[in-house]
């Protein structure tokens, strides 16, 4: 299974499914959901991993980044 | 008259358009969670009310909470969208239009929108929600004259009924994907993301992230305002202002004048111009040493939050922060206590959880000094030699990582995690620069005048009344013994009840050997806060928790400070 946490910077994915409740709710109002196409413009080491949607630019923690599955 | 609530998501540019209707106070910033406080201004027979910025129209956060309070008692509501990504914004206008009351659509920052490609077809989209919707770049003052106040409508209320149906039987989690679905269909029809130029802001936000890069510009960013403010501020400007003007001319032309009228040595003399002077040594430490200092630092602090630096330093540093038990978000109110510990302490609200809040907190009365102490420590230690400055940065970050593992290990809950929303970064517009520099130090200015003339009053009365020998001999051998410093120092620990920097400012004229300014200097920026800051302390985190920190710092001041002058005197 790959999540948000697998992808390598620069490299893009598609949202399958998110995991966390709490986490799914709070993505939904930014607009990411199932399908939403989404880059990983940065990984700080062990740090937060920085996501691209459309214009929006958003950090993740890398426990949260785990519950984002892709296709 | 109508109540006119601005709404929007955070960093949307509300407090623009509240500053455009005649608001004054609002703290511009290109960071979420500035408006923390409501404000509220008249303009054309209305009263228009600001918000705190949200992504959802519910009762999650604090902000949350503030903002639907306020929305709900609005007669109309101007809602502000940032029209780079209406995926995002337009699910709140979406949540607000089902309220039913009336609105307006100001779609901001058109200008970003069309220079990175962004192409929104407008007509298709006011047809869509039922409403006005005017474009606007609020900071170029662009399209503000065009929103009418006549012209608040309800929107589209689409499918009503079943919303109602779907909130009675599901809680309202579904209902966020029905919304979702609604509004991914109003975007997918009205706006199309075409590839734009990739722009200085945009190249900086990279590096300034980078595991590499990021680093070194904040090492950079450290030196520079080390640069500035340490050594250009606090010692070459407040060379000038404290020890040329200030006590060149005005003190001894103050004493000559007044000691005509006044006679020296009587006891008015001496709480007026005397060694603790209301108007000797009061106004030269607020002119010539504070104003300097803190204009020079939120200088600096304006220029990082205009550019939207503060979010990315919090996805850098998000790792370090989480083993003292906070996420990246904390360092927000952590440099802005570097400002004002009193107004970071209010910023505290930002954090998710009641024990972030009290782990933020406990660090901000505990070793964040403010701007103005940090303009006086930097100046003594400076005197005392680039080793002591060392050994200070160094005492300070051991004692700030112990603290934060201490409480992170005992207090109960979790932590939550980093979800962060990075504004696009700008060139910070000197206009804005200049206006949040002013508008916070002459806040700063107002309150800490206050309290230095209370704080001179009271210690120039002990003075008058022999009190001040007498706690002086007291506390000797606590002062004396334990710190090693001269029993003058006590005076300066009084003056630091009122304000920290007053205190640390009343080490500034005493004769202290270099290991002395370094135990003084960190026992002053432990000891405990001033009083305006004690007082929000107490507001926001309640008696229970605050008396804990008050009482803390007394201790953990004294024990630190001992400690350290065993060790190194």
């Amino acid at each position: 299974m790959k999540t948000l946490e697998d992808l390598k910077a620069k490299q893009k994915g598609i949202v399958k499914e998110v995991k966390d409740k709490e986490l799914s709710n709070h993505l939904i109002r930014f607009g990411i959901g199932k399908g939403s196409k989404i880059t990983c413009n940065e990984k700080i080491p062990l740090g937060p991993i920085i996501i691209k949607f459309n214009l929006q630019e958003i950090a993740i923690a890398r426990n949260l980044a785990k519950m984002v599955v892709l296709k | 008259m109508k109540n006119i609530v601005l709404a929007g998501n955070p960093n949307v540019g509300k407090s623009v358009f509240f500053n455009y209707f005649g608001g004054v106070y609002a703290d511009v910033s290109n960071f979420p969670g500035t408006t923390v406080e409501v404000a509220k201004t008249h303009y054309k027979n209305h009263q228009i009310l600001d918000t705190p910025g949200i992504y959802n129209l519910g009762k999650e956060n604090d902000e949350e909470k503030v903002a639907f309070d306020i929305i709900k008692k609005g007669d109309a509501i101007l809602n502000i969208v940032d029209a780079t990504h209406l995926e995002r914004d337009i699910f709140l206008t979406l949540q607000l239009i089902e309220l039913g009351k009336p609105l307006i659509v100001a779609l901001n920052f058109m200008d970003d929108a069309k220079e990175n490609g962004v192409d929104i077809d407008t007509k298709k989209l006011t047809k869509l929600l039922g409403v006005d919707i005017i474009e606007t770049v609020a900071t170029k003052n662009k399209g503000l004259d065009k929103i009418n106040f006549k012209n608040f409508k309800k929107g589209h209320l689409v499918k009503l009924t079943k919303i109602d149906s779907c909130k009675s039987a599901c809680n309202g989690c579904d209902l966020d994907m029905f919304r979702r679905n609604k509004v991914d269909n109003i975007i997918n029809s009205t706006v199309k993301y075409n590839s734009g130029p990739k722009k200085v802001g945009e190249v900086f936000a990279r590096l300034s992230t980078h595991p590499f890069a990021g680093v070194i510009i904040l090492l950079l960013i450290m030196y520079l305002l080390y640069l500035f403010v340490g050594v250009f501020v606090a010692q070459t400007v407040v060379g000038v202002t404290e020890e040329t003007i200030m006590q060149g001319y005005y003190e001894p032309f103050i004493i000559n004048t007044l000691s005509n009228l006044i006679p020296q040595g009587s006891a008015i003399g001496t709480i007026v111009y005397g060694e603790f002077g209301l108007i000797t040594m009061t106004i030269t430490y607020l002119l010539g040493l504070l104003l300097p200092l803190v204009l020079g630092f939120y200088l600096v602090l304006s220029i990082l939050e205009d550019s939207g630096y503060l979010p990315r330093l919090a996805a850098l540093v998000d790792r370090l922060l989480n083993f003292i038990g906070l996420n990246g978000k904390a360092v927000i109110p952590l440099i802005l206590g570097l400002g004002c510990v009193t107004c970071a302490t209010i910023t505290t609200r930002i954090l998710k959880t009641k024990r972030e809040k009290t782990i933020a907190t406990s660090i901000l009365q505990f070793v964040i000094p403010c701007s103005a102490q940090i303009g006086v420590i930097a100046a003594l230690l400076a005197i005392a030699g680039k080793k002591y400055l060392i050994g200070y940065v160094l005492i300070i970050f051991i004692i700030l990582v112990l603290l934060g593992t201490i409480l992170n290990k005992f207090l109960p809950g979790k932590s939550s995690q980093l979800l962060l929303h990075l504004p696009r970064m700008r060139l910070p517009r000197i206009n804005n620069v200049l206006k949040k520099t002013y508008t916070k130090t002459k806040c700063f200015m107002k309150e800490a005048t206050v309290w230095f003339f209370i704080g001179a009053f009271i210690v120039g009365f002990m003075q008058v009344t022999g009190l001040l020998i007498r706690i002086q001999e007291w506390i000797k051998p606590f002062v004396v013994g334990f710190l090693q410093l001269p029993k003058e120092a006590a005076v300066a620990f009084i003056m630091g009840l009122v304000r920290r920097d007053f205190g640390a400012a009343g080490f500034y004229n005493m004769s202290l050997s270099p290991p002395q300014i370094l135990v003084a200097m960190v026992t002053i920026t432990l000891f405990v806060p001033c009083i305006a800051s004690a007082m929000i302390l107490f507001k926001e985190r309640g008696w229970k928790t605050g008396s804990f920190i008050w009482l803390g710092t007394w201790i953990f001041a004294f024990l630190i400070g001992g400690i350290v002058s065993h060790l190194i005197i």
